[in-house]
């Protein structure tokens, strides 16, 4: 293992440029996925505190009574597709309303309570369900009006879904991209190399001694491009946080966790050593194998 | 006595052209042998026979008591560092030293670094190249070149040394001295074939000849100093 090691950083050492080049190749991969983990991540926020909101409203009759209310509460409360209900009662609609039109005390004197209708807010755990919560209100007795805004959910909805299923999909592509250039990268190494193989070959080198310095050295590629990649993203994200938090407002989806970015240099380093590992084992095999 | 290596009705046939048919060949253990023959008879094929670089249609092969084509590949790998290997074109690898590419094969088999450098002195003694480890293969001659080689067969103390043409790329002076040197390793207890095409060369030592000749092992003299003697 240390005799693989030390061939791994002589050869490095020994051809530079190469190495280099492996390095920036595997750093800029990374740089991509780690700047799209943290858009995903910041876009995340930004959905979930949207979802949190409340995203349906049924208003009632004002003739409705406070038992009605309450018992309209405590059904909405049981389905397991909701996850926030709150109840504005008619004197909430109207410290609402007064707040409102403050500027304005002869409009504010005008309306009492009366005649303003109670409502329930009613939050989903997922925006897919606000159809069939707006199904429940509407079935509800002494539910007069039942208000979403439905294009806007559905294009929030579709939205999400999109983000989530291209991450992926980049994502995929771009650590596919990634581990045929590292194998590209290695299999060149390896064909410069193919004389020394087969050299240890006919010596009676064992797999491992050959594939060993390969091997770490692929590691090597994955593991110092996962660290730079997820240092540079880092460095993008504190010089563009001023513009995200003034682009989001009240939302607040910065700071990122410190458990998150040391999961993310975590994974990384785990997908950068499976990459290296990968691709210059089957670099190697090929070679082995003629 | 066991023999070193032997060779038993050894059919090789590369697509249609026949190699070998029905080679037969012994080498006791301590011998020096040499393997002659005009080129592509087949010498570099019994090498390779030797080492599993390719196996044989028919026939057998055994090393001591090993049978050669029964070896699992792990095995292989063992049955190699068993046996040192000379080639015509050195196969030395020319981004190492001299001194690394005498270390090979004692790094494949793990020995310790002091255990390396003390064989690497004692090797270079042997070859006539002390103080030459830290030169690359590309500032030597091919004499030295090809001492340099056999110095990394003998590393790791093989039984056996096949030198395949060891002589061809060199002048005359500098092949008989590389000749005069495997000599001197065979007189140290190492069993030597050594296969080539220079009859000169062959001719004032006295060892055991073969001739492969239409697929098949001719002895053509048990010792040709001895042949001298009963002329």
């Amino acid at each position: 293992m240390f005799r693989s090691f030390a061939t791994a950083l002589k050869t490095m050492r020994r051809s530079p440029y190469q190495a280099m080049v492996a390095i920036l190749m595997m750093t800029l991969s990374f740089f991509v996925a780690f700047s799209f983990a943290l858009v995903l991540f910041v876009a995340n926020r930004a959905l979930q505190y949207i979802e949190t909101k409340p995203q349906v409203i049924a208003y009632f009759d004002v003739k409705a009574t406070n038992e009605q209310v309450d018992s309209a509460k405590n059904a909405m409360q049981q389905k397991p597709y909701v996850a926030e209900v709150k109840v504005v009662t008619k004197q909430d609609a109207l410290k609402i309303f007064q707040e409102e039109n403050k500027k304005d005390p002869l409009l504010s004197d005008l309306v009492s309570a009366d005649i303003l209708p109670a409502s329930l807010e009613v939050s989903a755990t997922s925006v897919d369900e606000l159809e069939t919560i707006s199904i429940d209100l509407k079935k509800i007795d002494g539910v007069d009006e039942v208000v979403y805004q439905k294009e806007v959910i559905a294009k929030l909805a579709s939205w999400t879904k999109t983000i989530r299923q291209s991450g992926l999909a980049v994502t995929g592509v771009l650590f596919l991209i990634t581990l045929l250039l590292v194998f590209v990268i290695l299999s060149l190494r390896v064909a410069v190399k193919r004389k020394e193989i087969g050299i240890l070959n006919l010596l009676g080198a064992s797999r491992w001694y050959i594939r060993g310095p390969f091997m770490i050295e692929g590691i090597l590629y994955g593991v110092i491009g996962s660290v730079i990649g997820w240092v540079s993203s880092f460095i993008v994200l504190l010089y563009a946080t001023p513009a995200i938090v003034g682009f989001f407002g009240e939302i607040r989806v910065l700071p990122i966790p410190t458990l998150t970015l040391v999961s993310l240099l975590g994974g990384g380093v785990l997908v950068g050593l499976f990459l290296g590992l990968v691709s210059s084992y089957l670099a190697v095999a090929r070679f082995i194998r003629h | 006595m066991m023999p070193m290596v032997s060779f038993s009705n050894i059919r090789k046939m590369y697509g249609d052209q026949v190699i070998f048919d029905d080679l037969n060949l012994t080498v006791d253990p301590g011998e020096f042998v040499f393997i002659i023959g005009r080129s592509g008879v087949g010498k570099t094929t019994l090498m390779r026979l030797l080492t599993q670089q390719v196996t044989p249609d028919a026939g057998s092969i055994f090393i001591e008591d090993i049978e050669v084509g029964k070896l699992k590949r792990k095995d292989v790998q063992k049955l190699r560092r068993m046996i040192g290997v000379i080639y015509q074109d050195y196969k030395l690898l020319t981004e190492r030293t001299v001194g690394e590419n005498i270390a090979l094969g004692l790094e494949i088999i793990n020995k310790p670094k002091e255990e390396i450098n003390s064989r690497i002195e004692d090797l270079l003694q042997l070859i006539g190249l002390p103080g030459k480890a830290n030169l690359f293969p590309t500032q030597l001659s091919g004499g030295e070149a090809q001492r340099v080689c056999i110095a990394r067969a003998l590393a790791t103390a093989p039984r056996m040394l096949f030198a395949d043409e060891p002589t061809g790329n060199l002048d005359d002076e500098t092949a008989r001295s590389i000749v005069r040197l495997l000599s001197k390793i065979n007189e140290l207890g190492t069993t030597v074939i050594m296969a080539t095409h220079n009859q000169s060369l062959v001719d004032h030592l006295g060892k055991r000849v073969v001739s492969i000749e239409g697929g098949k092992a001719v002895e053509k003299v048990k010792k040709t100093k001895e042949k001298g003697k009963g002329e």
